[in-house]
Order: structure tokens, then C-alpha cells, then sequence
């Protein structure tokens, strides 16, 4: 029915620009004013970091996207982000992306291991980044997402054009140090022109950060199995107890 | 429609027309990121693909029956909000499925529906949030009668088209024209 793999239908939300729709009334802006003084909105003021990175389709290997992760660090051993197109006020939202230390890690079912990858690679070659963040203060935080493992799901393709949100979620995998997983220069360049820096430079200094002493063969999966994943959206019967809809 | 989640949404948006939020388990600050959910009018649903459209929701029960809350907003405040809600339709994803007590998000994004009429919601979860927030559902459904839902109609093919919709997992081979991986394989 939809798949991730599949493009959508015709329709006119297709295209480069912003999502279509008419720009912000004075009322909406009020109510949002409102609300963001009356409301506490704790859960979405604990994000601490911002991330730049890239990631790659798992269906689609040749399809790489810039992420701006927003992450909160609920424990020693988790992150959960929001991750967004760039770091604009009108950023769209691509997806989520949750990491986890490989402590966590180790103990998943290969099922679902198969769904995670690793972070060591794009962090010791300079490809993650912490956006105006100085190496020696980002670098107890780097040191952690050395040795991680993420799930990114990504809800929106809009690098394929989509103007709103449409299909079925992809999942997404890291840039890795072989190919089909090597980062694309000109998508490299791209982000390194705006935030002025030199990802290359990066890893002299990251050159020592510990990483995982073995990568399980079910993350990163493509790697050892040639695979990616994608999902459709069937049909089922719904469990009722009452009418739908 | 038997497992059934509480739901806070932190949005904002990139137009009149449209909303992205993120969804969480609390309001609180040790709040578990378990989805997110993208909004859009009406006019902007129409121009989707019909099988797109099955993916989406409509908001009108949920706005009218007074499920859906602003909390801590004034009524007359909320309500003007509401009415453009109550219009709209959303596509939700989520991720972790912490009504089962997985401690971590595991598994597949599940897509989900919303309500769409009385009987379907679980009491007790209701109850139990109505109490936290401070919520008299009764009087605000009264408050919010006047409201009126999509122009045309709840789109006959939202709501899953009346249907379950599940999430399945495939396999792909990587396309030809991309190098294979590395062939260095590891024998555990």
C-alpha cells in the first residue's frame, strides 16, 4: 500500500520549496506566543546539543541527507533527538533518531540490532559535528557517541522532493569508511562551507577516541548482508471495541 | 484500537497550514520521545495521493468530544486554536512502545489513528488524565458543540479507510549499480 521504497503518487506537494500552504496568520503567531509563555513545555527545553552529521538510506544507498540532530541525554546511556533538514526556525522535522551506549546495545535481540548502526566511523573521521562547539569542549561527548549505536528512523524524504511527509518511514544508516557508505564530498563540502569548518582536520584530534573493540555483524547491516530494509504500510484487521471510524 | 497511549504534543509550525510536533509519554522533563506527528489543513490533506490519505487521521472527534486539550491555555484561546484543529488531519509515527514496557524503543514505527467516536477510548485512560490536567471533559465538549469539522466531510479515505494498517519489515538488495561492500566478511 505504501512503501518506503515506493514513490508517492502524483500530487502537487512535489518540489524543492517550503512545504505549500499559506504563511502564518497574525492570530496563529499570537497563539503560539501565548502558549509559549503559559505553557511549561519542559520535555522539548531539555534538548543540550546540537549535531550535524549525514545519513544514508538503507534502501537506497546513493541517497545521503544532512541531519541537524536536537538531542536530550535521559541517561548515562541514552539520547533521544529530533532531527531536522538544517538548523533554521523553519526546519522541517525528518524523523527521530534514538542512540544508545553499546553496553545497551550488546544485550538486543539480533532482530533488532539489525535496525541500529554504529557512530565510530562518522565521529573519528570528522563527519559528526558539534556545530561551533570548540573539539576540546565537544570532545567527552564525542567520546560517548564513539562507542553508541543509533536508530534513525526518517519520516519525511524530502530530499526526494516530497513537499509534505508522505509515504511509509525509511530506515536510515551512517556513513561507514567503505562503499556504498562512504559520505558523498559534495554533500561534505556543502556543510563544512557553511559552519567554516574542515572535516578532514578533525580527525588528527579524534584520532584516539576509543571505539567499540568489535561492531556487531547485525548492526550497520548492509555491510556484512548486502541489504537494506524498507517498510510497507498493509492492511490488517483492527482489534475493536467499538466501531472505526 | 484495544492498546491505546496518553500523548503530548509539542508543535510548531511551518505554515498556516501545517504543524510538526514531537510526540511525548509526559509533560515532564524526563519525558520519553516516543513519536511525532505532522498536521495539515484541510485544503492541503485534498491535494495528497489517495493512498496517502489512508495514512492520515481526522482530529474533529478527538476536538469535539474534549479528548484533545491545550493545557494551561484559557478556554477562548484554546478553542480558537481548536477550530482550526478540529478541520485538520494528522499522520502520526510511533516509535517506542512504552504501553508494552519496553524500556527501549524496539522494533518498528507503528502508525497510528485517533479516535473518531464515542465508545472507542478507554475510560480509565481518560479518567486517569482528565484528573492530572484538571480536565472537565463533559463541560468542554459543551464548550466546543459550536465547532464544525473538515468542510467536506471526513474524507472517506482517512482513518486507515476504515481499515487496520500495520508496519512490515523487508528486505532489499542494494541496487546493481552501486559497488558491493567491502568483501572482507567476518566469520563469528
Amino acid at each position: 500500500m505504501a512503501s518506503t521504497d515506493k514513490s508517492p503518487g502524483p500530487t502537487p506537494a512535489k518540489g524543492n520549496e517550503p512545504p505549500p500552504g499559506q504563511s502564518m496568520s497574525v492570530g496563529q503567531h499570537m497563539i503560539d506566543k501565548g502558549a509559549m509563555m503559559l505553557q511549561s513545555l519542559k520535555p522539548v527545553k531539555q534538548f543540550k546539543q546540537h549535531l550535524c552529521s549525514f545519513a544514508i538510506y538503507s534502501h537506497d544507498m546513493s541517497r545521503q541527507i544532512e541531519t541537524h540532530h536536537y538531542c536530550t541525554r535521559l541517561n548515562q546511556d541514552f539520547l533521544q533527538c529530533a532531527v531536522y533538514d538544517s538548523d533554521d526556525s523553519n526546519a522541517r522535522l525528518l524523523g527521530v533518531e534514538y542512540i544508545i551506549s553499546d553496553r545497551i546495545f550488546e544485550d538486543l535481540p539480533d532482530e533488532e540490532k539489525k535496525l541500529w548502526h554504529s557512530h565510530a566511523y562518522e565521529v573519528k573521521s570528522g563527519l559528526l559535528i558539534s556545530p561551533r562547539v570548540p573539539e576540546i569542549v565537544a570532545m567527552a561527548e564525542l567520546e560517548n557517541l564513539a562507542k553508541s549505536y543509533g536508530k534513525f528512523w526518517c519520516t519525511w524524504q524530502a530530499d526526494r522532493g516530497d513537499r509534505l511527509p508522505l509515504g511509509a518511514p525509511a530506515l536510515m544508516m551512517s556513513p561507514q569508511g567503505v562503499s556504498p557508505g562512504l559520505a558523498r564530498p559534495d554533500l561534505v563540502h556543502h556543510r563544512d562551507a557553511k559552519y567554516h569548518v574542515d572535516s578532514d582536520s578533525y580527525k588528527a584530534s579524534r584520532l584516539e577516541i576509543p571505539e567499540p573493540e568489535m561492531i556487531s555483524p547485525f548492526a550497520d547491516y548492509w555491510k556484512q548482508h548486502a541489504k537494506g530494509f524498507a517498510i510497507d504500510i498493509v492492511d490488517t484487521d483492527m482489534k475493536r471495541t467499538a466501531p472505526f471510524p | 484500537m484495544t492498546r491505546q497511549v496518553e500523548a503530548h504534543h509539542y508543535c510548531g509550525h511551518q505554515n498556516e497550514e501545517m504543524r510538526q510536533c514531537l510526540i511525548y509519554d509526559s509533560p515532564e522533563a524526563n519525558a520519553r520521545l516516543i513519536g511525532l506527528e505532522y498536521i495539515v489543513s484541510e485544503n492541503l490533506f485534498m491535494t495528497l495521493p489517495d493512498e496517502e490519505k489512508r495514512l492520515w487521521h481526522s482530529h474533529e472527534y478527538e476536538v469535539k468530544s474534549g479528548l484533545l486539550v491545550m493545557p494551561g491555555i484559557p478556554g477562548p484561546i484554546e478553542r480558537q486554536d481548536l477550530e482550526l484543529v478540529c478541520k485538520s488531519y494528522g499522520k502520526v509515527y510511533h516509535f517506542w512502545q512504552v504501553d508494552k514496557g519496553d524500556s527501549l524503543p524496539l522494533g518498528l514505527p507503528q502508525l497510528m489513528m485517533a479516535f473518531t467516536r464515542d465508545g472507542q477510548v478507554n475510560n480509565e485512560l481518560v479518567q486517569g488524565c482528565g484528573k492530572r490536567l484538571g480536565v472537565d471533559y463533559e463541560k468542554e465538549r459543551k464548550n466546543r458543540e459550536y465547532m464544525r469539522g473538515p468542510e467536506h466531510g471526513i474524507h472517506p479515505l482517512a482513518n486507515g479507510g476504515g481499515k487496520g494498517l500495520k508496519t512490515v519489515l523487508r528486505e532489499v538488495d542494494l541496487p546493481n549499480d552501486q559497488p558491493p561492500p567491502s568483501a572482507t566478511r567476518v566469520f563469528v
